[in-house]
């Protein structure tokens, strides 16, 4: 009888320690996983620089929500700071994220840095501008074909354009930054390189572009357009148009958007501009960042869409959602 | 099955019979409780959907008022009526309006001129009218002055009537019209389109869906991830919600609540997850199969526990039976019920009690069987020895040898009694050693001159038990095997000694001794030998007495003699009665 009964009760013990250990297995299931994925986003400038860099921000926060991750936003102040650039990004490499988000400031001296990065075994992903590194490595590039908005705007202002003049001068923003390279190369492919009368950089400043403006038109009376690759320019030459009151003699054929975008957009003096999604960049390249690292996706090239916005389109579904994104700015 | 033992049945039956019972009311419950869930949850999600939409026209009725209280002041009035220069005023009017609500972003007061162009006024002074502004396209103008509508709410829209200002916003249009029903001018009040966001955004968890605005012409109003779908990013399917009328469908895993706006044209739309929906549902499931993990824990060691404590009994008893197999007849099982195991119990018990006590009569038989022959053993006092012996006596008689016939007549009777003396447990040594010696007086007379004899025995080995008539026989054998056919005198000793718990009786002769075939034949069974008692009954009874390590042995050598060893264990005889019985008859 005594034995039965240390039998029994090691029999109990077994049963408590199995609903024990089920309930345990339970509960571990619910309370894994506690261990956020870290990305590092750096940008080429403060993203309060620009409207773009805003609605950009807005949709990478719509993703770093959506996918509950921790992410640190670090950058220059300025686009022009390549070298603060560099050292936020040896500053991000120590903090050892899983995943950078790098927005280059520049194709060619930002290049080691990223090759840095990826040697130091963190994920990389390239958002808007690309850097000059090996094929060998395969890195996810988030951005507009920039080359292909550029061929785009230089087609369309070339079928706007029917007298037998068409001097056209191009304003980009920087040399040497990709995507100003890109653009004008895609407008004089579009456009036709031969009516291009010269390409201007203007250090993406609005001043240096309106002086360069002013200058040009005033020399040459021969240029009827200007292409302008990025905000600061285009906002720069349309100043400087207006100002001239010559709005009817010059068209201007833009990049991206803001206020006075629009503003210009509305009195005529700013034909067409192409703007990009920052919002739908933002978000997929925070998507493709926590994707490559939790899901283990492949890298891989993502075209974000550009759009054509002139006069008789901008107030139209579909277009003013992304001329007027609904950025809170609280 | 068939082979399966008896716990294992009983195992396999009631263990299926539980667990069916468990899974079947598990899943009873489970289906139950979850359809209720999953109703309350749409329900539940319904009535919020409700809520918002009464909420957001309760807004737009305040709305109407304020519009109303600015109808109603006689600047505005004027100013749109008599076209009188009372901007300023209006400006304040306007501003006071605005200054009351945050919400509100701007108010206009229009004045329609003849070429359906209009004559702006806002209620901030400090920013201009845009003059660049293309409004004509927009939806309230449509409404109010080309379709000649009181009212308008629109859906959202970028508004670029001020300068520098390019808001989303909701408006609320209304009319002002004269005598002959022609709008004469407009109040526009702008809503903040984050009104509307605060009050959709918090309505429901993130995590659980979402809500958004869809106006009748199948155009999003608002939706929480509205920059996503305009990039197509994220898609919004509205159009199978369009012709839902104040109702829920699941398309794919989502389940979309409608409710239309009595006021605004206006669905508002909630979209849950159907994991939301069945959320409670899983938890629920999972809370059951915890319990009925439980329960079939329990169940699994109850009928363990049933089927043990179930056969323990029909164990036990075949334990005991297989005990019974090997031999022990004392098993009893304890009779713990009075159920068909207890009857089989007592049955058993009987059984067993029966068989040891027939064991033992056979043993007790046996004892007596063994009796009966040592009887018969002892009757064997052979005819021939007695009629010998009454002849001699008789022959000793007619010679009137008194002396010789009193000393043969006193030993023969003297072995008479003994070999009636009926002591199975044995008798002392002297005992026996007298019976022989009484033998060997007798044939004395026989053979005068042929025998001689000496008994050499310690007077301290007296007291040893021995085996009854066993010395007798021996010395008979000695006479006839060895001295009878030998020419002179031949001396028969009789000798006793203790060595290591071991008492040897020896009787040896000299006379012609034997071959090992001879020997041999003597231990064969001689019970129809003409020899008399066989030397191999001795050896049996000595065996059977003692035990079979115990007996006889003989070793002889032809022409030189015999002797014949008892070895029997060395044991002192407790009762003395023999010797005093001896004395009083000698």
């Amino acid at each position: 009888m005594i034995y039965m009964k240390t039998n029994i009760s090691k029999r109990i013990i077994v049963v408590i320690l199995l609903v024990a250990l089920l309930i345990i297995a339970f509960l571990k299931v619910r309370f894994i996983d506690n261990t956020k994925l870290e990305v590092i986003v750096i940008n080429k400038c403060n993203y309060d620089v620009s409207e773009f860099w805003e609605v950009a921000y807005a949709g990478m926060l719509e993703a770093i929500e959506e996918y509950d991750v921790t992410c640190y936003f670090m950058s220059a102040q300025y686009e022009y700071q390549i070298e603060e650039q560099k050292e936020v990004i040896l500053k991000a490499i120590e903090m050892k994220p899983d995943v950078i988000l790098l927005i280059a400031s520049d194709y060619y001296e930002i290049a080691p840095y990223a090759n840095m990065i990826i040697e130091t075994g963190i994920e990389l992903v390239l958002m808007d501008s690309d850097v000059d590194i090996s094929d060998d490595y395969n890195i996810s590039f988030i951005g507009t074909n920039s080359k292909k908005a550029g061929e785009y705007l230089g087609e369309v202002a070339l079928e706007n354009t029917t007298t037998a003049n068409k001097n056209s001068i191009i304003l980009s923003h920087f040399k040497g930054v990709q995507t100003s390279d890109d653009r004008e190369a895609g407008i004089k492919e579009g456009y036709g390189e031969d009516y291009i009368l010269g390409s201007y950089s203007c250090d993406s400043d609005t001043e240096v572009a309106y002086e360069i403006t002013k200058k040009l038109i005033l020399e040459d009376e021969s240029i009827i357009n200007i292409f302008a690759t990025n905000e600061n320019v285009t906002v720069g030459a349309a100043r400087a148009v207006e100002e001239l009151g010559l709005a009817d003699r010059i068209a201007i054929y833009g990049f991206d958007s803001s206020k006075e975008h629009v503003r210009y957009l509305e009195m005529g003096i700013l034909d067409y501009t192409i703007i990009q999604s920052p919002y739908q960049m933002g978000y997929l390249a925070l998507k493709k960042s926590i994707d490559i690292v939790e899901n283990k996706e492949a890298a891989a090239n993502i075209e974000t869409d550009f759009l054509l916005i002139g006069e008789d389109n901008m107030y139209d579904v579909g277009f003013r959602e992304i001329l007027f994104p609904f950025v809170d700015k609280k | 099955m068939k082979n399966y033992s008896i716990t294992k049945k009983v195992l396999i039956i009631f263990l299926t019979l539980t667990l069916s019972i468990i899974l079947t009311s598990f899943i009873a419950t489970i289906t139950g409780a979850n359809y209720l869930l999953k109703d309350t949850s749409i329900n539940y999600t319904s009535r919020l959907v409700g809520q918002v939409e009464s909420s957001i026209s309760e807004y737009f009725k305040n709305m109407e008022n304020i519009s109303e209280a600015i109808l109603a002041d006689k600047d505005i009035i004027d100013y749109i009526k008599i076209d009188s220069d009372n901007e300023q005023a209006c400006i304040e009017v306007l501003d006071f309006a605005v200054d009351t609500r945050n919400d509100i972003t701007n108010i206009f007061v229009m004045k329609v001129l003849e070429d359906k162009s209009l004559e702006i006024i806002s209620n901030d002074r400090t920013k201009q009218i845009n003059s660049f502004a293309h409004y004509t396209n927009a939806s309230w103008y449509t409404a109010l002055i080309e379709n000649g509508e009181n009212m308008i709410i629109t859906s959202s829209y970028v508004q670029n009537l001020i300068e520098d200002q390019y808001n989303w916003v909701i408006s609320l249009g209304v009319a002002i019209k004269d005598t002959d029903n022609q709008t004469i001018g407009v109040i526009l009040i702008d809503l903040n389109y984050s009104t509307i966001e605060n009050i959709l955004n918090n309505v429901m968890p993130k995590d659980q869906g979402y809500i958004y605005l869809l106006s009748d012409d199948g155009q999003i109003v608002y939706h929480p991830s509205q920059q996503l779908i305009f990039y197509k990013v994220k898609e919004e399917n509205v159009s199978p919600i369009a012709n839902i009328h104040n109702g829920h469908v699941q398309i794919g895993n989502r389940v979309y609540l409608v409710v239309d706006s009595g006021l605004l044209n206006w669905k508002t739309v909630a979209v849950i997850d159907s994991t939301v929906v069945y959320r409670n549902t899983v938890t629920n499931t999972i809370l059951f199969s915890i319990i009925a993990v439980v329960f079939i824990i329990i169940s699994i060691y109850i009928s363990f526990a049933f089927s043990n404590w179930f056969t323990k009994p029909i164990k036990n008893l075949s334990r005991n039976m297989r005990k019974v197999e090997q031999g022990d007849l004392s098993v009893r099982v304890d009779i713990i019920s009075q159920d068909e195991i207890g009857v089989l119990g007592v049955s058993f018990n009987v059984m067993t009690k029966k068989l040891e006590s027939l064991v033992q009569r056979i043993v007790v038989e046996q004892e007596e069987k063994r009796n009966y022959e040592l009887n018969a053993l002892r009757a064997q006092i052979n005819p021939h020895f007695l009629y010998n012996t009454l002849d001699s006596i008789i022959w000793m008689a007619e010679c009137k040898e008194n002396d010789k016939v009193v000393v043969m007549t006193s030993a023969l009777s003297k072995m008479l009694r003994a070999s009636i003396n009926n002591q199975a447990s044995g008798v002392t040594l002297q005992l026996e050693l007298q019976n022989a010696e009484n033998y060997l007086k007798i044939q004395k007379f026989r053979y005068s001159n042929k025998l001689d004899y000496e008994i050499d025995v310690d007077v301290k080995l007296y007291a040893k038990k021995a085996a009854h008539l066993v010395l007798q026989p021996l010395v008979e054998n000695s006479i006839y095997h060895g001295i009878k056919n030998k020419e002179g005198v031949s001396k028969i000793t009789i000798k006793a000694f203790e060595k290591n718990g071991l008492l040897y009786i020896q009787v040896i002769d000299n006379g012609v001794g034997m071959d090992q075939e001879k020997i041999d034949l003597l231990f064969a069974d001689t019970t129809q030998s003409n020899v008399g008692i066989g030397i191999s009954n001795i050896n049996r009874r000595i065996s059977l007495i003692y035990g079979e390590q115990y007996g006889l042995s003989i070793t002889s050598e032809v022409g030189v003699g015999t002797t014949n060893t008892i070895v029997i264990p060395s044991i002192d005889s407790v009762e003395g009665g023999d010797d005093l019985y001896e004395n009083k008859y000698i």
